[in-house]
């Protein structure tokens, strides 16, 4: 309960600097999707489950500070952050590559997915290059922040490490 | 391991059932529903923390921005002298303009644009999305604002409240979702003005027989079930385009508000109705 508690600060902490501090430190007019970035990282550490639940709860609260319909962010981050936690214990590696690959590629999966999710119901307006340009551009400023966010997600998520029990 | 995996696919199916519940409750668009009372604690409950932090970092990411723009800020430096220079011109005919501005408005009895009861908003976060162009306010529904209302700052028309609860969102001008009905101050020709990714406006919809000059004001035309005031200055032409068929002409707008940089704004409470004719 304490953990799941933690992680979701975490996530509306993530949604906070997003909506303040990122807006004005935009690459190229693109803002950082730190919530999509603490989903990836909480997945690669913590396994599916985890990510799939902070995917969820993630992509909810970025949805309900939204016009558009609700839950497809959600939808996203759950299947990404499931997704991540699933292929992560299969590359037996602890190269610090990992982590910047799989919020590089995570963040390309999500954001895109979240935008054919909008065009498959009639929301998405904008033409197809500047989507395009937008979820690049996402994906990149994510990878650049993992140096950053990476390290304190394994922190927080060292600091709560859930008991193992062990069943005879 | 077994064990593990199926509670992990429950996780899953639980999960995607639930996102399923949501995207179908929100699809009712029910005012007083689950989804719509959600995101009315979402954004009590961020916006009031959005508001903490942006007065710690603004000065911050401020800071950190302009350093980005020295180069482009330099050359608007450059553009601006220049066009003061002819500013200064035109200031001293200003007060003779103005005393003739005030006879014509008085004959037709059209005030100023901004009229009415109105109540001043502080920006305190802008949405989450790279997609969506919103901002959030520090006013609510307890300040006498409601959904729909207009909202302009002094350069302009800013945009239109979307949801109005303790705090305020604003759908932003410049949104591909946001349609405004637009006049052109030269020929009164109306059409539609309609937000793009790019850095203009798009006002569609014009008799191709007009007469566009670059430069020339668009202003609101009122002609959109009352929710923009007529007369709300939106911006520039900056260009103009025959469509493919030639049956009607594009213009495209510079906003006269820069939407990086808003601070405070201000919300027409008497949207909906002529300001000056109340």
């Amino acid at each position: 309960m304490r953990r799941s508690l933690v992680f979701l600060l975490a996530m509306l902490t993530a949604a906070l600097l997003q909506t303040t501090v990122f807006s004005q430190l935009t690459l190229f007019g693109v803002a950082p999707d730190l919530i999509l970035v603490s989903v990836i990282c909480l997945a690669m550490l913590e396994g599916p489950s985890t990510g799939a639940v902070a995917g969820f709860w993630g992509g909810l609260l970025r949805d309900l500070l939204l016009d558009s319909p609700k839950g497809l962010t959600g939808l996203s981050y759950l299947v990404v952050g499931y997704a991540v936690g699933t292929v992560r214990p299969y590359l037996q590696t602890t190269s610090v590559l990992v982590p910047v690959a799989g919020i590089f590629a995570g963040s390309l999966v999500g954001s895109a997915l979240f935008e054919v999710l909008q065009a498959l119901l009639g929301q998405q307006q904008l033409p197809f290059d500047h989507q395009l340009r937008v979820v690049g551009l996402t994906a990149i400023y994510n990878t650049l922040l993992t140096p950053f966010v990476y390290p304190l997600v394994k922190r927080i998520s060292g600091a709560y490490k859930r008991e193992k029990v062990y069943r005879w | 391991m077994y064990r593990r995996s199926t509670r992990q696919r429950v996780v899953l199916v639980a999960l995607l059932a639930a996102t399923a519940t949501v995207i179908t409750l929100d699809f009712r668009k029910n005012p007083g529903g689950p989804i719509r009372r959600a995101q009315d604690i979402a954004v009590s409950v961020v916006a009031p923390l959005q508001d903490g932090i942006g007065k710690v970092f603004r000065p911050i990411g401020d800071f950190l921005s302009s350093l980005s723009q020295i180069g482009s800020l330099r050359d608007e430096n450059q553009r601006l002298k220049a066009e003061l220079s002819g500013l200064e011109a035109d200031r001293r005919r200003f007060p003779e303009v103005l005393r003739e501005n005030q006879r014509l408005l008085d004959l037709i009895g059209q005030k100023d644009w901004v009229q009415g009861k109105t109540v001043g908003a502080r920006v305190i976060g802008t949405g989450p999305s790279n997609q969506e162009w919103t901002i959030f306010l520090d006013k609510g529904a307890a300040d006498g604002i409601s959904e729909d209302m207009s909202v302009v700052s002094a350069e302009g028309l800013v945009g239109r409240v979307t949801l109005a609860g303790s705090y305020s969102k604003v759908r932003l001008l410049v949104d591909p979702r946001h349609s405004v009905g637009a006049r052109l101050t030269g020929s009164g020709e109306t059409g539609v003005i309609t937000g793009s990714s790019e850095d203009d406006l798009v006002f569609e919809h014009i008799d191709p027989a007009t007469e566009i000059s670059d430069g020339e004001t668009v202003v609101t035309s009122g002609y959109d079930k009352g929710v923009f005031p007529p007369g709300i200055p939106i911006g520039r032409v900056t260009k103009t385009q025959k469509s493919r068929d030639g049956l009607t002409k594009t213009a495209f707008v510079r906003p006269f508000v820069d939407f990086s940089r808003l601070d405070t704004v201000l919300i027409l409470l008497d949207s909906g109705l002529r300001v000056s004719g109340r």
